[in-house]
């Protein structure tokens, strides 16, 4: 069944959003919370819109599902950092050649050979966007070295966490 | 509405044997399909032509086509100009960065001629009563740039999932998907400006693409489904408000999926079938039973003809109360 967010969850999920610079885009909308027997809670965000049809038990899901929350953490979706790549100017990237966006899209590790620009600022364990060189996203991934050793040639420089092939890997799972 | 036996000739003994199927079917596709031959012929040896729709919720024309191009993807034009017939790719249309993106998806253009149909506006609130895997859904949406509401409806839970995935990827935000049999969207007191109902069928227009379907295709999978679409047409037609657009469509070819289903509603509904600009005259007449003329506004898509899967698309206007 769908609710409404509470204070202690809107909070940390609020948080998230200002980190990675997109407050604004939550402008109008609502944020839900689906609770599954799992534990973990699927949050969706939606416009007002939506609204009257969402908080039915026969939903499944609604508007764009952002990640979920386990144990007080937020965990975003592939689409949370589609909207960030989309409307934030404040955030950590790498973009890399095409074998590496072939490897990206099978959940591979990405090779320091493979990334043709990494943005200043990463640090060992910066989650970062993983870009082609349209600067579309592919997925996010944890650097394992800062920017200035990045591109180092031969060794796994940043692991992949969530990719776009993720949507393929999951659509069968129970929800 | 059961299945109308039509009698057995010579012809359809020697194409039942020439092309494998059962020899009733042949002898109703003698009658329903033109060209019989033509479209055994071209369902049986040739594949299905692969279309794709471009998602312009993410990505405009010309920069995907450029994309596809650079790819070696050799892409024709279709009617609809948001939709292209791939006549070659050098990789597997599903598996490309672009595809996982969401900048197109994988659709037959008679699903996206149901749509096209449907005369969304960019504020409507859509109904979508089969939903799934989505691809309707997410054109829909497409075609409301994200605006207005639709609401779509799964009955089977195992196909859920996927659905989330699908419109996830193509950008999609202004859709609730239910787990809900279509009939029972009466019981909620909600009127949609637009409803398509893409009905369960028998599915023989897409026996190109799945030839299994020649063997599990019946004379009791055409009875049952005719029921549960007049079923289903008829709560579609109680939730169009007054006014509003109601789009019939089956991957079928059969008459009593198609036409019977419409026409049984004419009459009992205050409706208007409105004409469709693409596709071949519906029929009129069929064994004994004779259609009402306004039949003849209903389309149907044959593969040999039209180069999609067998189709059947109908487009109803609520003109008042029900009856």
């Amino acid at each position: 069944m769908f609710r409404i967010l509470t204070r202690k969850e809107k909070t940390i999920i609020l948080r998230e959003f200002n980190k990675w610079g997109i407050f604004n885009y939550l402008q109008d909308k609502l944020i839900v919370v689906k609770e599954c027997e799992d534990s973990i809670k699927y949050l969706f965000l939606i416009s007002s819109v939506l609204e009257n049809f969402i908080f039915y038990p026969c939903t499944f899901y609604g508007g764009l599902p952002i990640g979920n929350l386990h144990k007080k953490k937020f965990l975003p979706s592939i689409t949370f950092f589609d909207v960030v790549a989309k409307y934030s100017n404040n955030f950590l990237y790498v973009i890399v050649n095409s074998n590496g966006e072939k490897l990206i899209l099978y959940g591979r590790d990405v090779f320091g050979n493979s990334i043709e620009y990494a943005s200043l600022g990463i640090e060992e364990n910066s989650v970062i966007l993983l870009l082609n060189k349209s600067k579309e996203v592919l997925g996010v991934g944890r650097a394992r070295f800062s920017t200035t050793k990045i591109k180092e040639n031969g060794k796994v420089t940043i692991n992949t966490l969530l990719d776009l092939g993720t949507y393929l890997r999951l659509e069968n799972d129970p929800l | 509405m059961s299945c109308i036996l039509l009698p057995k000739s010579e012809k359809s003994y020697q194409l039942a044997t020439k092309y494998n199927f059962k020899e009733w079917m042949i002898a109703r596709y003698l009658t329903i399909v033109p060209n019989t031959e033509k479209f055994l012929d071209y369902i049986s040896n040739r594949a299905s032509n692969q279309y794709i729709r471009i998602n312009s919720l993410k990505i405009d024309i010309d920069t995907l086509k450029q994309k596809l191009l650079e790819k070696d993807f050799k892409l024709e034009k279709t009617v609809l100009s948001e939709v292209f017939l791939i006549k070659e790719s050098k990789f597997p249309i599903g598996a490309t960065m672009e595809y996982l993106s969401g900048y197109y998806y994988i659709q037959d253009l008679s699903s996206c001629l149901a749509v096209e149909s449907l005369d969304i506006e960019e504020d409507d609130v859509v109904l979508d009563m089969a939903a799934s895997p989505g691809g309707k859904t997410s054109f829909i949406a497409q075609k409301m740039k994200n605006r207005g509401m639709i609401l779509a409806l799964e009955s089977e839970r195992k196909r859920l999932r996927k659905m989330m995935f699908n419109l996830s990827r193509c950008g999609v935000i202004n859709t609730v998907l239910w787990n809900l049999k279509g009939e029972k969207i009466i019981n909620y007191n909600f009127k949609f400006d637009k409803v398509l109902l893409d009905a369960p069928c028998s599915c023989d227009g897409i026996m190109q693409k799945d030839p299994a379907r020649k063997l599990t295709y019946t004379k009791e999978t055409i009875r049952y489904c005719s029921i549960r679409q007049s079923q289903l047409i008829e709560s579609a037609l109680k939730v169009v408000k007054p006014n509003g657009l109601l789009v019939y469509s089956t991957c079928s070819l059969a008459p009593e999926e198609n036409e019977f289903v419409i026409n049984s509603m004419i009459g009992k509904y205050d409706i208007t079938v409105e004409s469709i600009n693409y596709g071949a005259d519906s029929l009129l007449k069929f064994g004994d039973k004779i259609m009402n003329k306004s039949i003849k506004f209903t389309k149907r898509l044959y593969p040999h003809i039209h180069n999609t899967a067998g189709f059947f698309i109908a487009k109803i206007r609520l003109n008042n109360i029900n009856k």
